[in-house]
This record gives structure tokens, C-alpha cells and sequence, in this order.
């Protein structure tokens, strides 16, 4: 295969297909409860991350991320178990209940688990592990910061906020290893004290890392509004800002599973073209431009389409049958 | 090109300006070095000129900066991009892409230059950074130099006429410094000012056309080369060896660099008197056959050394020989082959942190990764419980080390020098034979150097056995008796710190390129 000619195979497709990949994957996990379709997004994950991130950082990310997905799943197993509530089906671990008065109230605790809530946190678990290991798979084959850089001048306050908070979770890792190690010279006291004194270091560290980064790439250009008039940049600013709201909210109705697929979907959609029209009335005065170092190639398109295709597929499904019969029909 | 009238700055919550009335101006193509004591102000009047003061740090300023005539105070660091470019401390930190041709890139996209042109800028840039082979290389596998280089590299791409640097050769060996500094001479032929703050100046008096010093009370004065530099040097403390050689022997004008002083020195050389060798003590810590590897990087190979009891030992050589992976294995806390053994055949990694601390103490070089505590007083009495001494001893330590420090102060804000003090009173505070130190003097001025020079006098006075890893060979001509070279993971045979010392040629301690006798100012008299 002569994906495998490639110097750095990360180079298959852009940095920005990847991280569409990435996000579709993303989205289509936390879509969808079907334990068969989230097993699929965690292999093809794992697998990416395998075949095209660069060996050492590949293994990294997956021994960071892959512990983070796990520790999710036990927490949702663990929290079954303990806050338990009465449900159907045979019964998996017979565990004496526990009852706690607490005033008038009767707080129970433990007691028969079922094979079928059981299953269904392991479900609730996997949602959020494929979630997970879909944008690890994005941060470890493509560097976020490349995103960054092409992020709209409109987004620019915005997109400060995410150089610093994208840079904060490796950050955070590689102090931590640094300081735990210096940590075992001073032989620590017991407990919380060691656990601040970790704690303390590796966040200022961290921060003030972050905050460099930021720092350096103001200093050289980065957030620049040409000749936009003040006017214009706050209305598409605000305008950025509804759209962003919009989203977090849309995230969190997919993810609560609450209320029917359509209401956060609608709200992404509002949002999409929300951003568009500001970052349309931002490219107006557009000061930037770009050294296209890698041209996106047919192999970029098929990938897009693809993940978007399958996001599609997986959002339909969510739909209620008889209104996609009634579309259909 | 720049020129500040009556520039004040007042971080926001402090009663006393930072930065008082500072009235200076940087010609076209000026190499100007900015110098001061640590927490003078060097980094804040720095980032002044890019608008990160006050818009990153918070705070107010007054009075104007122009550059070419055009006025910028206030203005975001995005507003003196296209004018002013910025290296920070740490440049890996800084980046923002994969290869080096993206990062030189990066700057001039948000400039909105014309891809063609920034095909050809990135050329010419790479041209005279000696950057040409490294273009498709991954930033993270270049060598602190390199990454140092592309950093300017990435500040200057988009034709800025000013570039700001913030202790660019702290981090870097001595070699890589040297070259840095002959490319930064090189900018400013091309018209380029550049002006840069650092601790280190030794090399740096003889090449800089002027010298802004930023005083302790937030007024800064600026002097030109080389006329201006005698008055403000004459009466200064903070000065490099060959400075302190003519301020002793009462040359006139002061040497600003070793040819200079060397020079004088044939005129009319002063009496030298070189110091008597310590007599080293029974050796304590002994590594046999050691090797480090990192995946399949080597890192450390075959290395063989002992330490003795009264004797300060030292390791020398540039970033990435492997220095720190020695001393991290004779803490007991690296992975390696080889033994490393007490004189009674104990291995440090045998023992728990608690037990080895009673015979060997580290300190890395980020020594404030230890402290976790919110007031000195919590850290020595936490010291004191766990090392299950007298309540007490550590703080008769530190007070003995670095004079008194208010033990109601929070660690993080000391100075460097005393955080160090702190870490090293901690970890001695079990009594600990051994003391290993990485790259102590990094951030530290010159008096604050001399401070820990004395202190680790008076421990070696005590009998400690004590390493340092550094490549500061100024530092090590004061305090080391022993030096060992080493280079890419292999050790070369330990010596006379000053005889190892003075085969670095142009590397070596200033004193001993002049004189050819001895390698400190304190051994020579008129």
C-alpha cells in the first residue's frame, strides 16, 4: 500500500480531515446508546490511532486516554452498584441492601444488582469511552494546534481560549510525570499534603504554559481584525457567542438523553449558521492568509464524506420511524 | 526606531509603580542587552515593547512608545506584530505547529503576507538561521538551539525590524550560546534592533553596542559601548569575571571581554595564587558501569564515577550529554544498568525516599517542584516532622544557608536564589551525606550565584560529598574541586576542576583565558 511510502502517515489526509473525522465519529458515538456501533467507533478509533500517529505519541495518548475511557466505564459499573435502584431481570450480584436515615428520609444503598442495569451502565459507559478515544484519536494524529491556527478571526477570543485549554491537558500530564518524579526525592508526608503538594506544581506549571503559548502567538499576529469596524466585529462577535451557547447546550441535551434528537440538532444547525454568517462578514475584511503546505487531495474529500455521511446515518436512526417515514414519504 | 517618553508601569493591585519614567530610544540595527537583578523588571519593560505588558499581565501603563514614529502604547501585541517580533524563555513553549517551515509560516499568515512572498522570506530567513536542512524537520526533535533559532526564525520571518528576547541563552550550553549571540550580531548588520534581556553577560559586554540596566526601584538608564559601560560597571557588584578582574586590579577603562583583559593582563599581569587542592575524604557513592537509555536512545553509556566525603565534584557538558540522567540514577530514581552503591554496598534505589534521605539528598532543576506548602514556616516544620529532627533544624539550616527568610512568605514568592536555599536546608535536613544538584545556577544572578557558591563552601566544610551537574563553568571555576567532562553519555577521566576546565578553549572559565594560571578573580591580587 503506498500510504505506507509516507514519511509521516499522519500526512494521509489533512490536519482538518482528521479532526472532522474525529468530531463525526465523536458525534455519532454520543448519538447513539447501541453498544454494537460504539464498540465500532472505539476499534476504528484505536485502530487509526495505530496506523497513522507516530508510534511513541500513538502509544502515549492511547495509554492516557485509553485509562481515562476505562476509569469512565468502572465509575459508571461502580456507581450502579452503590447508588442502586430497583429494576427487573435476574439477578447478577446479590449484595445486602443498605438503608440510611438521614431525618425523614430513607436513603438505600447496595443490594441485588441486575444483569440488565448492569448492562446498561456498561452501555452509558462506553457512550462516553468512545467518545473519548474518537477525539484522542483526532489530537493524536493531528496536532490541534495546526486547527487552531486556521481558526477565523471572528473566533479569535474564542480560539485563545482553546489554544489554552487544549494545551492544558497534555501540559498538565507532562508536569505531572516531571514533579511526582522530584516528588519521590523529598520522600512526601502522608495523604491530602502530598496530594497538594502535586497538585500545586503541576497546575501553576501548566498554566503558566498555557498562558506562553497564548502569549507568543498574540505576540506574533494571531487575532489581528484588519480594518473591520468596531461595529461590525462586535455584532459578529456576539453573534459567535450565541452560536457557541447554542452548542454547549446541544451537547448537553445529546448527552442527558433527555429530550427528543431533533431539539439539539436543530440548535447545532442554528449555531453552524450562525458562525458562518459572522465568520462571512469577518472574511470581508480578512487580513490573513494561508501557506497551503498540503492540499487537500481526493483522498481528503472521500474521508469527509464518509464521516459525514455515516453521522448522517447514525442521526436518522435516532429519529422517531414514523417521522422519517412520514419525510420519506 | 523605538522610543519610550516617560513610560511608567503599575501592575494592577500594587501601590508602587514596576517601571518608573523610563525615557530611552533604540537606534536602527542596536545590539542592546538589557541587565538587571533577578525581579528588577528585565521581563516586564521587555514585554512593554510587544503590548504583552499590560495586556497578558494586567496592569496600567502611561507615556508613549513609538515605534517609527508611530505611536503604539496601549496597543494589543497583535497591533506590534507586524513591527516587533518575540522570543520567550522557553521557545518550545511557543510553538505553534509541527515542522519548522509551518512555524516560520505561522507569523506571516497572520500578517496576511502573500504566499509567494512567504515562500521566498522563509528561505531567506532559513538562510541566515542555518536552518535550511531542518525545514521539514519536527520541532520537537531539534536541540535547544535549533528550536532557539527557529523561534527567532518564526518572530523575524515577517520583516519586523525589532526583535525581543527574553534570556535567550539561560537554557543553552555554553557553545550554543556562543553561536546565538555571533547570529544575533549578524541580525542587526541587516538593519535588524535587537534587544535582549539576560543574567549571563560574560560573553555578551564585548558584542552589544549598549547596556540598558533596570535597576532594583523600576527606573532603568541606558549607556552606550563602550564609554558609557565603565561608570555604570565601576561600582557594580553584578558584573561578569573579567569586569570583577579589572575592578580589583584598578584597570582603566574596565575589560569588557577576554581579549581585552587579556591583553591588559600581558601589559601588567597581577600576582596569582592558586588555590590548594582539598584533600578528598573516604569515597561515599560509587556508580560502576552505568547506562541509560531512553526507548532506544542512549542516553547515558559505561559511566563509572565516585563521590567523596569533603569534595565538590562536577559534571560538565552541553544540553542532552546526559547529565541529568546520572545524577537521576545515583538518586536511585532512574531505570538503568550498571550498580550504583553506598560505601557499605547499600543501593540508593534499594532504600524508600524516607530512609534515603538520611544518606542522599537530590536537588533537580526545577527545585520548586518540591515545595507544596502556602508559608516557609509550614515547609521547615513539614521538613522537620518528617525527617524526625528537632522542630527547628531545617530552619537553622536555611538560616545558616541564605541568611533569614520571613517564614510567613509563601515559597513560590522567593527569589529563585532563595527557593533553592529552601530545597536544599529541606532536603538536608536528614543529614544526608550526599548531595547531588542539577543545574543550580540556571535563573540565578551573579550575586545570588556567589550567594550558593558560599554555601555549598560551608558544606563541603562539613564533609558532604557533593555533585553538580551545570554548564556554567564560571560557577564550577569558584566552587568545584573535581570536574568530570562529559559528552553524548560518555565520561571523560575526572580531573582538577580547573585543569578540566581550561581544555574547553573558548568555553573556558574567563579568569583562567586571561591569566593561564588560575580561574578565579579571588585568587588573583595586584
Amino acid at each position: 500500500m503506498h500510504l505506507l511510502d509516507l514519511k509521516d502517515r499522519s500526512a494521509a489526509v489533512t490536519a482538518s480531515t482528521w479532526w472532522i473525522l474525529g468530531v463525526c465519529l465523536a458525534l455519532s458515538a454520543s448519538l447513539s446508546h447501541n453498544a454494537l456501533l460504539l464498540g465500532l467507533v472505539i476499534a476504528v478509533s484505536v485502530i487509526l490511532i495505530l496506523a497513522f500517529a507516530k508510534p511513541d505519541r500513538g502509544l502515549a495518548t492511547l495509554r492516557i486516554y485509553g485509562v481515562m475511557a476505562l476509569l469512565v466505564l468502572l465509575l459508571r459499573l461502580v456507581f450502579r452498584i452503590i447508588f442502586n435502584s430497583p429494576t427487573l431481570g435476574d439477578v447478577a450480584l446479590n449484595l445486602p441492601a443498605l438503608a440510611v436515615q438521614v431525618g425523614q428520609m430513607n436513603f438505600y444503598y447496595l443490594g441485588p444488582v441486575s444483569w440488565f442495569s448492569l448492562g446498561r451502565a456498561a452501555i452509558d459507559g462506553l457512550h462516553l469511552a468512545a467518545i473519548i478515544l474518537a477525539v484522542a484519536m483526532a489530537n493524536a494524529v493531528a496536532n490541534p494546534r495546526k486547527l487552531l491556527r486556521a481558526a477565523p478571526t471572528a473566533l479569535y477570543e474564542f480560539a485563545t481560549a482553546a489554544a489554552v485549554a487544549l494545551n492544558l491537558a497534555p501540559q498538565i500530564i507532562t508536569s505531572l510525570f516531571r514533579v511526582r518524579r522530584a516528588r519521590a526525592l523529598r520522600g512526601s508526608a502522608s495523604g491530602l499534603r502530598s496530594f497538594g503538594g502535586l497538585v500545586v506544581p503541576v497546575i501553576e506549571d501548566a498554566i503558566n504554559r498555557s498562558l506562553d503559548l497564548a502569549a507568543s502567538m498574540d505576540a506574533r499576529g494571531f487575532g489581528r481584525t484588519g480594518r473591520q469596524k468596531p461595529g461590525a466585529l462586535a455584532a459578529s462577535r456576539a453573534a459567535i457567542a450565541l452560536a457557541l451557547l447554542m452548542m454547549a447546550v446541544a451537547t448537553y441535551l445529546l448527552l442527558a438523553g433527555q429530550t427528543a434528537v431533533w431539539i439539539p440538532v436543530t440548535l447545532v444547525a442554528m449555531s453552524l449558521g450562525s458562525i458562518s454568517a459572522s465568520m462571512h462578514l469577518a472574511n470581508l475584511h480578512q487580513v490573513r492568509t494561508r501557506l497551503i503546505l498540503q492540499p487537500k487531495t481526493a483522498r481528503d474529500h472521500l474521508v469527509r464524506v464518509a464521516a459525514v455521511l455515516a453521522l448522517v446515518a447514525v442521526a436518522a436512526a435516532q429519529l422517531p420511524s414514523n417521522l422519517v417515514l412520514r419525510w420519506l414519504a | 526606531m523605538i522610543k519610550l517618553t516617560d513610560v511608567s508601569f503599575t501592575f494592577s493591585g500594587a501601590e508602587s509603580e514596576a517601571l518608573r519614567r523610563l525615557n530611552l530610544d533604540y537606534a536602527s540595527g542596536e545590539f542592546a542587552l538589557v541587565a538587571g537583578p533577578t525581579g528588577s523588571g528585565k521581563s516586564t519593560f521587555l514585554k512593554l515593547l510587544i503590548g504583552l505588558a499590560p495586556h497578558f499581565t494586567g496592569g496600567r501603563i502611561s507615556g508613549s512608545i513609538q515605534i517609527d514614529g508611530r505611536e503604539f502604547a496601549g496597543g494589543q501585541p497583535h497591533d506590534f506584530a507586524s513591527r516587533v517580533g518575540f522570543v520567550n524563555q522557553q521557545p518550545e513553549g511557543s510553538f505553534v505547529s509541527d515542522t519548522v517551515r509551518e512555524e516560520l509560516a505561522f507569523g506571516m499568515e497572520q500578517l496576511g503576507i502573500a504566499p509567494e512572498t512567504m515562500l521566498d522570506r522563509i528561505k531567506y530567513v532559513a538562510n541566515i538561521l542555518n536552518l535550511d536542512h531542518l525545514l521539514d524537520s519536527n520541532l520537537e526533535s531539534l536541540s535547544g538551539g535549533e528550536q532557539q533559532r527557529v523561534a527567532i526564525g518564526a518572530a523575524i520571518a515577517g520583516g519586523q525590524q525589532i526583535l525581543i528576547l527574553d534570556e535567550p541563552t539561560s537554557a543553552l550550553d555554553t557553545a550554543s550560546a556562543a553561536s546565538l549571540v555571533s547570529l544575533l550580531r549578524k541580525l542587526t548588520a541587516q538593519g535588524i534592533t535587537v534587544i535582549m534581556a539576560e543574567h549571563r553577560i560574560e560573553r555578551l559586554l564585548g558584542v552589544v553596542d549598549s547596556l540598558t540596566v533596570v535597576h532594583g526601584d523600576g527606573t532603568a538608564s541606558k549607556v552606550r559601548a563602550t564609554s558609557g559601560f565603565d561608570q555604570i560597571l565601576r561600582n557594580n557588584r553584578m558584573v561578569p569575571p573579567v569586569v570583577e578582574l579589572g575592578q580589583k586590579l584598578g584597570w582603566e577603562p574596565l575589560p569588557l571581554s577576554v581579549s581585552q583583559a587579556a591583553a591588559r593582563w600581558q601589559e601588567k599581569p597581577g600576582q596569582t595564587h592558586p588555590r590548594q587542592p582539598t584533600t578528598p575524604g573516604e569515597i561515599v557513592l560509587t556508580a560502576q558501569g552505568i547506562g541509560v537509555t531512553y526507548g532506544t536512545k542512549v542516553a547515558v553509556r559505561e559511566a563509572s564515577l565516585s563521590l567523596s566525603a569533603g569534595i565538590i565534584s562536577s559534571l560538565v557538558g552541553p544540553n542532552g550529554s546526559g547529565k541529568s540522567s546520572i545524577l537521576w540514577t545515583l538518586a536511585g530514581e532512574q531505570r538503568h544498568s550498571g550498580s550504583v552503591a553506598f560505601s557499605d554496598g547499600v543501593s540508593p534505589s534499594s532504600l524508600k525516599p524516607a530512609e534515603r534521605l538520611s544518606r542522599l539528598a537530590m536537588v533537580p532543576q526545577n527545585a520548586s517542584d518540591l515545595l507544596m506548602l502556602a508559608s516557609v514556616g509550614a515547609e521547615l516544620a513539614d521538613s522537620d516532622t518528617f525527617a524526625g529532627a528537632r522542630p527547628g533544624t531545617t530552619g537553622k539550616l536555611l538560616a545558616q544557608l541564605a541568611g533569614r527568610i520571613d517564614p510567613k512568605r509563601h515559597p513560590r514568592d522567593l527569589s529563585s536564589g532563595q527557593q533553592l536555599s529552601l530545597v536544599i536546608a529541606m532536603q538536608l535536613a536528614k543529614g544526608a551525606g550526599v548531595l547531588l544538584l542539577d543545574e543550580p545556577t540556571r535563573g540565578l544572578d551573579y550575586v545570588a550565584k556567589w550567594r550558593l557558591g558560599e554555601q555549598l563552601a560551608l558544606l563541603r566544610e562539613e564533609g558532604k560529598a557533593i555533585l553538580i551537574a551545570s554548564h556554567d563553568v564560571e560557577f564550577l571555576a569558584i566552587v568545584a574541586d573535581t570536574c568530570t567532562l562529559i559528552s553524548s553519555g560518555t565520561l571523560s577521566q575526572p580531573g582538577p576542576a580547573v585543569e578540566v576546565l581550561s581544555t574547553l578553549a573558548e568555553h573556558a572559565p574567563q579568569i583562567w583565558q586571561v591569566t593561564h594560571r588560575v580561574a578565579t578573580v579571588s585568587e588573583v591580587t595586584p
